[in-house]
C-alpha cells in the first residue's frame, strides 16, 4: 500500500514560482503549477502562516483545457493576493497571459477585473508572456514579453489598477516598451527596490543560442533611469 | 518582490546541504528575512533565510527552515 500511495502522489508534479505576503503580513501565499497524471497543468496556489505552516491549497484555470501556470504574485490592498498566469492552449498554440485576484481562501475573487481575471492584450497580434508583477502606488506594474507573429520578441512594462484593470494613466498609455537591442529579448523578472524604483531582468538574445542577461531600471513613473 | 541583496559582486550561496532547491523568486519579510520559492523536486519548495543567508530554523514544521508543499489538482 505504501508503494502504491507513493506512486500516486509522485505522479502529481508541482513547482513553486512566486510568493507574496498578504498586506497585513498574516498569510504567506505561494503560487506555481501542478501537473496531473496525464500531463494537464493548472495553476496551483497555497497559503501558509508567516512562519511556514500549511493552511490550504487550491488549483484553478482561466481557460478550461489550457495548460496554466502562475508565474508572479503581489499583495492586494486588504486580504488575498494578485497572481499572474500563462495560459497555453493544448498542442502549444498562442500563449496568453492573465492577471487574477485571489481571496485569502485561495478562490478567484470575481469582484475583481472581469469575473476575477484580466487578460494582458496590450500589443496587437502578439503572444504575451507575463513574468513579473510588483506593487505600485494605486495598483500594480507588470513585466511581460510580447512576440508578434513573425516579429521580434520585446519586453514591456504595463500598469494595472487595484482592481487589476489595465491603467492607461502611467507611462505612454499604460505601456512602456523596452528596447535593448536587436534580436529577441525576453523579460525574466521584475524587482522593486526599496526606494520605489524597478529593475527588469531581461535576456538579450541576438541569436537563439547567444543570450546574455541584462538589467534595465525604471523610476516609479516607469521612465528609464540609470541602474545605480 | 523587493531586492536589495545580490546586486553587488558579493553573493550568498544557498546551503545545499538542506537538499535540492532551484530558486525561482524570493519575497521579503518586514524583519529583513526573505522567503525563497522554487522547485524542490516534485513539490513546491519554500525556504526562509536571514539577511546573511543562514536558514531561519523556526520556519516550517521540520526545524530546518524549509517547507515542501505537495499539491494535487482539484480540477477534474
Amino acid at each position: 500500500m505504501a508503494t502504491s500511495l507513493f506512486s500516486f502522489r509522485a505522479s502529481y508534479l508541482s513547482n513553486g514560482r512566486s510568493a507574496t505576503l498578504q498586506s497585513d503580513g498574516q498569510i504567506l501565499f505561494a503560487v506555481g503549477e501542478v501537473t496531473r497524471p496525464g500531463g494537464v497543468t493548472t495553476n496551483a496556489v497555497a497559503s501558509l502562516t508567516p512562519d511556514g505552516r500549511m493552511l490550504s491549497t487550491n488549483s484553478f484555470n482561466a481557460a478550461e483545457g489550457n495548460a496554466e501556470l502562475s508565474v508572479a504574485s503581489a499583495s492586494r490592498t486588504g486580504s488575498g493576493f494578485v497572481g499572474a498566469t500563462w495560459s497555453i492552449p493544448p498542442g502549444g498554440g498562442n500563449i496568453r497571459s492573465f492577471l487574477y485576484c485571489a481571496s485569502d481562501d485561495l478562490t478567484v475573487d470575481t469582484s475583481c477585473g472581469t469575473d476575477g481575471w484580466t487578460e494582458i492584450t496590450l500589443v496587437p497580434n502578439a503572444q504575451h508572456w507575463i513574468l513579473g508583477l510588483a506593487r505600485r502606488n494605486g495598483g500594480y506594474v507588470g513585466l511581460a514579453t510580447s512576440c508578434p507573429f513573425g516579429g521580434q520578441c520585446r519586453p514591456f512594462l504595463f500598469c494595472a489598477d487595484e482592481n487589476i484593470g489595465l491603467d492607461s494613466g502611467c507611462a505612454h498609455g499604460g505601456l512602456r516598451m523596452i528596447d535593448l537591442g536587436s534580436g529577441d529579448n525576453f523579460a525574466r523578472a521584475l524587482i522593486t527596490r526599496s526606494n520605489g524604483t524597478y529593475i527588469a531582468a531581461i535576456n538579450l538574445c541576438p541569436s537563439p543560442f547567444a543570450c546574455r542577461p541584462a538589467f534595465a531600471c525604471f523610476g516609479a513613473d516607469l521612465s528609464p533611469i540609470a541602474c545605480q | 518582490m523587493i531586492l536589495d541583496r545580490g546586486l553587488s559582486r558579493d553573493h550568498t550561496e544557498i546551503d545545499q546541504s538542506l537538499g535540492y532547491f532551484s530558486i525561482e523568486q524570493y519575497t521579503p519579510y518586514p524583519d529583513g528575512t526573505v522567503v525563497l520559492i522554487g522547485d524542490a523536486g516534485a513539490t513546491f519548495g519554500l525556504r526562509k533565510e536571514n539577511a546573511d543567508g543562514s536558514p531561519v530554523m523556526s520556519f516550517g514544521a521540520r526545524g530546518d527552515g524549509n517547507v515542501t508543499i505537495f499539491i494535487q489538482s482539484v480540477l477534474p
